[in-house]
Formats: C-alpha cells, structure tokens, sequence
C-alpha cells in the first residue's frame, strides 16, 4: 500500500496539531501518517473525532440550502487542501446548473464532477440529498475524490459490439 | 452469452453508466468477479468483521451491510487510494469505503438499484 504523499502529510499534522494536546498522541499519529499503513488507517474512525461535521447555509438559484460536510469528507477535505468554501462553490454551482437546465433535484444520491476553482484539478463530490421542497433543501457531503470515476476501468464489464 | 443476456446488454445501452452498472452488476456477477479484475471483485467477511456508519443516515443499514459482506458480495472499486467501493447487494448498493484485507467496511451511502446516483458533469470540465 503506497505512502501518503509528503504535502498531505504535512497538512494533515498542520490541522492535527492544532487539535491534538497530548504530544505523545501526536507523536503516535505522526508516525502512522508516515508509514504504508497510512491510507487504510485514514478510512478507520480513530481519527474522525478530530474532523467535525461542518455545517454550511447557502442560497443559490433562489433557494436556501444547508449542506453538511460529514467527518469523513473533512478529513479529505484537510488531506487534500480543499476548503470548505471551494466545496460550498462547486454545490452551489451543481444547484444553480439544475435550476438553469431545469433539472429537477429529488432526494437521493448525486456524483458532480467538476472544479473546486478554475485552474484547480477536477475531483468527484459524492453528495446526497436528504431534503427538499420548493424554496429549501438540505445535503450532505459523502466523500471528495481527486480526479473522475475511473471510467475506464469500468469496461471491465464489457458490452457485446452491436 | 445467452440471447436473454444479450438482449438485456443492448436494451441497458441508452442507460448512464451509473444505471448500466445496476443491472450489469446483477446479471453478470459470477463472470464478473471470475475475471482476474481488481476493479470488479468478490468480498466475502467473516463474523470478526467491523462494520460502521459514517453518516447518521446509513446508521439503519449497518446490520443489513452486515449480512451482506458475510454472505459474499460483489464491489466495483470507485477509487483505489481511498478505498471508495460499490457493493451491489441484492435490494441495495451501499457506497463504502474499506480495505477487504481489514475486514473494515464504513457505510457512507446508499441507493435503491432503481434509483442510481445521478451524474453531473459541468460543461467543458
């Protein structure tokens, strides 16, 4: 299993120490950060007390939404140095883009892909909707991936030629 | 492949690859998982398993997930450095992220197989 690279290392510790007192702990943590166990240990929960739900208000296409960002996706959020605005931006684009299209939003699970700023990489935000009406809603961010789905791959299955 | 499967396989075609990988994930599930793939896998966990939630919404599912990973399942690896995978359950797909050899599995979403995520790509991205 590859290491983390060095830059999300560093970020990480940056955020955890401002969150972590006991330097034993840290010490503990750090040496996990750094060694080939670190992505499996990112995806267990030790960790995820550090990285609360952030809760943010917005009002895009003339309607008001709350958009949770659940621990987990923190956590890549940190990892990665997206900000939480970027991601607030890219949500608020996704509804505004349905309202224009006139695409209706339902409950339920949405993959966006798209741009947290113009020259920043493209990443995949895994959000579910879990409310809506006609002037409000609310969701939540599941998870942030740098780049698409791997698309490519999924041709593994493939289709018969016509 | 029979003319059945066949016909099934032409009429997924309009579909979005979310919805494709629905039904082919449920059709095809033995060939798939037999195919030497690292992206298309089978996942069997014994009961030492550690099955959590990640969300307060999935927190109803977690014994479901459960049952699902001993019983043996069929996942799509979404995204190998974080471990993001599909599980196509037989009535559900969950989203998890996990690392099979742990037998660690954290439940982030999930879906009726008739209702896949929608996908939004924004123009020229």
């Amino acid at each position: 299993m590859p290491a983390l690279r060095d830059d999300e290392v560093r970020r990480l510790l940056a955020y955890l120490r401002q969150h972590i007192s006991d330097q034993d702990e840290l010490a503990g943590v750090e040496d996990i950060l750094r060694s080939d166990e670190a992505q499996e240990y990112l995806r267990e929960p030790e960790l995820l007390a550090y990285f609360p739900e952030l809760t943010r208000q917005l009002h895009p296409g003339g309607t008001e939404w709350k958009l949770r960002i659940i621990p987990h996706a923190h956590l890549r959020m940190v990892q990665r140095g997206f900000s939480s605005d970027g991601i607030v931006k890219l949500f608020a684009r996704f509804i505004e883009y349905c309202v224009e299209r006139e695409i209706i939003i339902t409950r339920g699970a949405y993959t966006i892909f798209g741009r947290l700023d113009p020259r920043a990489r493209s990443v995949t935000l895994r959000v579910d909707v879990d409310e809506i009406d006609g002037q409000s809603g609310k969701a939540h961010v599941v998870t942030i991936t740098v780049g698409r789905l791997n698309d490519d791959d999924d041709m593994t299955i493939n289709l018969p030629a016509a | 492949m029979s003319a059945n499967v066949t016909s099934v396989v032409e009429a997924v075609r309009h579909l979005t690859p979310a919805e494709q990988r629905e039904i082919l994930a449920r059709l095809l599930p033995q060939q798939a998982a037999h195919d030497g793939s690292t992206v298309w896998m089978s996942v069997k966990f014994s009961d030492a398993a550690r099955v959590v939630a990640y969300t307060s919404e999935q927190e109803p599912l977690l014994a479901e997930l459960s049952q699902v990973l001993r019983q043996g399942v069929l996942a799509r690896l979404e995204n190998k450095e974080d471990g993001i995978y599909e599980l196509y359950g037989t009535d559900r797909t969950y989203l998890v992220v996990m690392t099979p050899a742990r037998e660690f599995a954290a439940l982030l979403s999930s879906w009726t197989p008739d209702d896949p995520p929608r996908e939004i790509t924004f123009p020229n991205e």
